[in-house]
């Protein structure tokens, strides 16, 4: 077959990251070529260079027989690449067979829109990949698989000869994914070259001709699915064990202090159990989308829950608010500290004191009581910041992250959910995060954090609980758990 | 940035010294907005010598202090990131009651007792709706703006209601040498002045305005902090509304009409953001003044009064325009 892309030696920073070092990758006509690695292995950057979001810094990029310098989001489609991302990017509230000749609706002789033409050519291509849907339905009333196949549809409704899939299977069930992906060899057969991002290795042995591995920014291998095994795979995406930047000091682990009891939201997190020692950090694992977030919103009260019930130290603490949640003891630190965690525009000492005040609830506000507070929070995390008076938004990642990690300490929580602790934040600013959450567990505070940061996740963690599609599967001991058996049990080999 | 700065100075520095707080004053939007006031009036005095008089002074002070008082309550929901456009018919819809009841009863004291209560409850409706729906509060107060309009209609059957003589004081008095409206103004912005620096509700109003979510997820019961700060809104418009019916000594099916421009145009100018979580007890005081400045100078330039609404809604424009900038720079 023809060889439709070839990348070599690309190159791609950004500011302290590089996030693609000499990258080889090449893709033929009607093969699937996947690529594997952990989050932040570079998968992304390459798609969104391709898909012409991102200018690449140095190194050659052939399609077809042209040369590129860089690939605009016009450029990129006019070439024929066409990228159905992770989120399906869909109108709701029109019909499949729209969503499908979006941008380029069928029109009739009087230039109108020609609705018969529209429906009658998409259930063509709806049915070209065997697929079973009724296009004339509207988006929001269809299944997560149909909606995928509409994403897949409306890429393939324009001349493509480079398909991109990023994670097309994250959101659906096993059954489901089995449909996608004889949709997927249809495609195949047409000609087009796939390439195919999933970190479910399962489903990449399943569909892969050749096989990818990044691995923070760089390619380990490409091999034939043929040539290869799993083990092999899986070994690669971890790659050779960086040195650990943090190791917990000995500390004594003592009596059950906290227990989560069925815990259930249909379709988010079901029926999970847990519990946490005095002086423990307890570690969730798993892939973006397993059901780890959707826990931690459960735990704190944000969203309703079927069942399920929190005891710490023989008291039922269960919230159906945050405010509830935050008076009976928890803390909660979100993923997004921008747009959950912190009120940027206002200054580092009103975004510390703000939970410690909602817990007080005082009339009046005792201002030279608030600022030594918030004086003695900022030196004890060592918070670089100008005056108390600076506006959050002008500190940087670590310190931010310690302006929301400073206002549950003021709290005085005693349960603190951490969602990606240290996310985007640098690594000597990761390490004093990390020294502060161990001595939160040392002081007695159940701490409970998430993380697809591996190595924090095996370096923190007394114990690991595994998510994977809403259940935890798994709990094992951090001082047993690998990389290696982390990723089996979050992917399902 | 980080290395220079506070730690290695101990507590001391963050702390920021009166010097520094005096330099960081003159380059903020209230210093810059202070300033622009100066500028204008010897702008304006240049052309016109009446203007620096004391006179009027009190005029400008008499003229906006009653859309002062209504820009505060605006001021305050807007810092909480929400709109009030309805508040021009609560004037009015206040004022009627207040003058019905007045005119059958002959009393004072009831009628004023419950006009307080229906500005409190026209607020907390607004309040309620906002707060329960989720829905753009620009629109929920436009829709019962159309409402509580036709009430006045239905209660005043399109008529006017003379007070006849009776209450005239509180618009009209003066305390010593300075009308009373004018007090009222100065002890509103004290109130709100309060209220914002020392008062865990105002505090909360910045939170709140500045990110919802994540106040919410600091333990703040957003729904209530809204329809709060509507009903503190709806009771601030009470008294304007008040104030102004004794100053007219009548009540007009239309006599709020366009005090919600005024007010939004007030609070704009003052730089209240748009967007909520910013904005100034003071940056609200100077708001008013540039804007009755502003009005003031244009009727002593003889510009014909049916200019004014093109005037405020300039000013809305041009105010927008250079917070929106301000903002992108950041």
């Amino acid at each position: 077959m023809e060889k439709l892309l070839d990348i070599r030696n690309l190159n791609k920073g950004f500011p302290g990251v590089q996030a693609l070092s000499d990258i080889d990758f090449d893709l033929y006509g009607g093969e699937v070529h996947c690529l594997v690695g952990e989050n932040g292995a570079g998968k992304s950057t390459l798609v969104e260079i391709l898909a012409g979001n991102y200018r690449f810094d140095s190194g050659q990029l052939h399609i077809k027989a042209d040369s590129y310098s860089y690939l605009s989001p016009s450029k990129s489609l006019t070439i024929g690449i066409e990228t159905v991302h992770q989120e399906d990017q869909l109108v709701l509230s029109v019909t499949a067979a729209e969503n499908i000749y979006m941008g380029h609706l069928p029109m009739n002789r009087l230039g109108l829109f020609n609705l018969r033409k529209c429906i009658k050519d998409s259930q063509v291509l709806v049915d070209s990949l065997g697929l079973h849907l009724d296009v004339s339905e509207l988006v929001s009333e269809l299944t997560p698989v149909e909606r995928k196949t509409v994403c897949i549809a409306k890429a393939l409704s324009r001349r493509v000869s480079i398909l991109i899939l990023d994670e097309p299977t994250a959101t659906l069930g096993l059954d489901e994914t089995k449909i996608l992906l004889d949709g997927v060899r249809r495609i195949r057969e047409q000609g087009i070259g796939i390439i195919y991002i999933s970190h479910f290795i399962n489903e990449v042995f399943d569909i892969a001709d050749r096989i990818t591995v990044f691995k923070d920014g760089k390619k380990v291998a490409t091999h034939l699915r043929s040539r290869c095994s799993k083990e092999q795979v899986i070994g690669e995406m971890v790659g050779r064990k960086a040195g650990h930047i943090f190791i917990r000091p000995e500390h004594k682990v003592g009596e059950v202090i906290f227990q989560v009891r069925n815990f259930t939201r249909k379709g988010a997190a079901e029926d999970i159990n847990f519990e946490v020692h005095e002086g423990e950090i307890f570690g969730i694992g798993g892939l973006i989308g397993s059901g780890r977030t959707e826990l931690a919103r459960l735990m704190f009260g944000i969203d309703r829950r079927d069942t399920g019930n929190i005891i710490l130290r023989g008291k039922d603490v269960t919230p159906n608010t945050p405010i509830e949640a935050i008076r009976n003891g928890f803390g909660y630190l979100t993923e997004d500290r921008k747009e959950t965690g912190l009120i940027l525009g206002r200054p580092v000492k009103e975004n510390i004191t703000i939970a410690e005040m909602n817990i007080r609830r005082p009339v009046l506000l005792d201002l030279p009581e608030e600022r030594n507070q918030a004086v003695k929070m900022v030196n004890s995390l060592r918070i670089m910041t100008p005056s108390l008076e600076q506006v959050v938004i002008n500190l940087s990642g670590g310190n931010q992250q310690k302006v929301v990690l400073a206002k549950w300490m003021l709290s005085d929580v005693d349960v603190i959910i951490f969602d990606e602790p240290t996310i985007g934040i640098d690594v000597g600013a990761k390490k004093e995060i990390y020294e502060l959450i161990d001595d939160m567990a040392l002081k007695g505070k159940v701490i409970v954090m998430i993380s697809s940061d591996l190595p924090e996740l095996l370096a923190l963690s007394d114990r690991i609980g595994i998510m994977r599609k809403g259940k935890m599967v798994k709990i094992i001991k951090g001082s047993e758990a690998t990389e290696e058996s982390l990723l089996k049990y979050s992917t399902g080999v | 940035m980080g290395e220079k700065l506070a730690n290695s100075k101990g507590s001391e520095g963050l702390v920021p010294s009166k010097k520094s707080r005096a330099r960081e004053f003159i380059f903020s939007q209230s210093g810059f907005l202070i300033a622009f006031i100066i500028v204008l009036s010897i702008a304006i005095t240049m052309v016109n010598r009446n203007f620096i008089k004391p006179q009027n002074i009190l005029n400008v002070l008499g003229q906006i202090s009653i859309a002062g008082i209504v820009a505060v309550g605006v001021g305050l929901i807007l810092i909480s990131g929400d709109f009030d456009i309805s508040v021009g018919s609560q004037i009015s819809l206040d004022g009627a009651i207040l003058a019905i009841l007045m005119t059958r009863t002959g009393s004072v004291l009831l009628p004023v007792i419950v006009m307080i209560f229906t500005g409190a409850a026209l607020g907390f409706i607004n309040g309620v709706i906002v707060a329960k729906s989720k829905c753009a509060s620009f629109i929920i107060t436009l829709g019962t703006r159309a409402a509580y309009h036709g009430l006045v209609l239905v209660a005043t059957k399109g008529r006017n209601f003379p007070l006849q003589g009776m209450f005239e004081t509180l618009g009209r008095g003066k305390i010593g040498f300075i009308p009373i409206p004018i007090v009222i103004f100065f002890l509103v912005l004290i109130f709100a002045y309060f209220l914002l620096k020392y008062m865990r509700f105002g505090r909360t109003l910045y939170a709140v305005g500045g990110n919802r979510t994540a106040a919410y997820l600091s333990g703040v019961n957003v729904d209530t902090i809204k329809i709060a700060v509507y009903t503190l809104c709806g009771l601030l418009v009470a008294l304007a509304s008040m104030t102004l019916i004794s100053k007219l000594g009548a009540s007009y099916p239309n006599t709020g009409d366009g005090y919600e421009l005024q007010a939004l145009a007030a609070v704009v100018v003052g730089g209240t953001s748009l967007w909520g979580g910013k904005g100034t007890a003071l940056g609200l005081f100077l708001g008013v003044v540039i804007f009755g400045v502003m009005s003031n100078s244009l009727n002593m330039m003889n510009v014909s009064p049916y200019f004014r609404e093109v005037f405020i809604g300039g000013i809305i424009i041009v105010a927008t325009i250079l917070s929106r900038i301000g903002e992108l720079k950041k």
